[in-house]
């Protein structure tokens, strides 16, 4: 009998440790059922998402989005505390994953107008940079253009028998030649003399190098028109071809036939008929026209 | 006899206001589902269905309208209104995908043609 009480006193005194060691041993199990759920598909890509468009130009460019996104996130984290396997879980965290990529679609819109404007005003710039290039180059290549046809102008009359026969004119630089000096009566074959005199012309011309030439047989208004325009070009082709023997790059010089349409005296006297028979050598004042 | 009437009274008053809370939430969602539809109209007009990843969820969000239609046939209102939230969601991100897009490719070509007049600076 004094056993049995012995041993209803130890239980008795046990029972309130055994009862802790059981709320213990309750909690631990609990935790570790909590610790082990698993995280729904679609709030990993809610995180997912809300992070990349944090990480992204949305802080700056769409925080309402960007909070709205946040709100939209937060009740889905709430949800999964109350009811981690519930459908409306999974529900609200795809929602918020939509809310933070609208919140990335909008920087990005934001982004892309903010690119197109930068894009505009440098492309503004360039233009103007390049217009004042090119405006530099005109500029510089007239200037150069200049310099040729005086020191063409200066080499031309240099030489003592053809100062005279140097002209500036709008069209350009016109060096006239007197058709008896060059040819015989009828003739398109250059005479030796007129060889000497067109090497040295060539020379003159070596500082026209990048200026078109272009060379124009003229006649007096006697004979046949057709005749006059075919022995015309026959002389200014002769030149020409001279010339490019002689060095003229042959791809900026050019031969063309007047015959009688351009006299500079009347056909009516010997003198005046003297003075139409010309070749006429045009090196022209526009550096790229023919 | 009296404290156990007044009781009893106490639960009822506390069922009926839980009745009507679990009634008001149950309701239809007929306004969640006229924002859905509103909101795919608006994500159609500025030209999703032309913007491939818009068009995806564009068809996302009419699916799932289609799917609340169920739901709410069936008396599952509350799951619904929650699937009509995902639609809504869609059909919101299809429009700004949608209008995104444009913007994108403008900002590409000005930057494309500034590249080609530096390069053309640069020659």
């Amino acid at each position: 009998m004094l056993i049995h009480s012995s041993r209803a006193a130890a239980a008795r005194r046990m029972a309130p440790q055994i009862s802790r060691l059981g709320a213990v041993a309750a909690l631990l199990l609990a935790g570790a059922c909590a610790s082990v759920q698993p995280v729904p598909r679609e709030l990993v890509d809610a995180r997912d998402a809300y992070n990349r468009a944090v990480a992204g130009p949305g802080a700056e460019l769409a925080p309402a989005q960007l909070h709205t996104a946040k709100q939209s996130l937060d009740r889905a984290e709430h949800e999964f505390e109350d009811e981690p396997e519930a459908v409306e879980t999974r529900d609200l965290a795809y929602v918020a994953q939509r809310k933070a990529q609208i919140a990335e679609s909008q920087a990005g819109a934001e982004l892309a107008k903010q690119q197109e404007v930068q894009a505009n005003k440098g492309l503004g710039e360039a233009k103007d940079s390049l217009n004042q290039q090119t405006t530099a180059q005109l500029a510089s290549a007239k200037e150069a253009l200049a310099k040729s046809q005086m020191q063409t102008r200066e080499a031309l009359v240099k030489m003592g028998g053809l100062k005279n026969a140097v002209k500036q004119e709008e069209r350009g630089l016109v060096i006239t030649l007197a058709g008896n000096v060059l040819f015989g009566s009828g003739k398109s074959m250059l005479l030796p003399a007129a060889r000497r005199q067109l090497d040295e012309i060539a020379q003159a011309l070596s500082h026209a190098r990048d200026q078109n030439i272009v060379v124009e047989g003229h006649t007096d208004a006697t004979g046949s028109r057709e005749i006059n325009a075919s022995l015309g070009h026959r002389r200014a082709k002769a030149v020409a071809d001279y010339l490019i023997k002689k060095g003229i790059p042959g791809d900026k010089i050019s031969a063309v036939g007047k015959g009688p349409d351009a006299p500079v005296a009347g056909n009516h006297t010997a003198e005046g008929r003297a003075s139409n028979r010309r070749v006429e050598i045009v090196v022209q004042a526009q550096g790229t026209s023919k | 006899m009296k404290m156990f009437s007044l009781r009893i009274s106490g639960i009822c008053a506390a069922a009926g206001a839980l009745c009507l809370a679990a009634c008001a939430t149950s309701a239809m969602p007929q306004e969640r589902l006229i924002a859905s539809q509103s909101s795919i109209r608006a994500a159609e007009e500025v030209g999703a269905e032309k913007v491939p990843a818009a068009a995806l969820h564009l068809q996302l969000a009419r699916e799932q309208i289609e799917q609340a239609k169920k739901f709410m046939q069936q008396g599952a209102n509350e799951r619904a209104d929650l699937v009509l939230q995902r639609a809504s969601s869609d059909a919101e991100l299809a429009l700004a995908l949608a209008r995104e897009a444009p913007l994108r490719a403008q900002a590409q070509q000005a930057i494309d043609k500034l590249q080609a007049l530096k390069t053309k600076v640069a020659q």
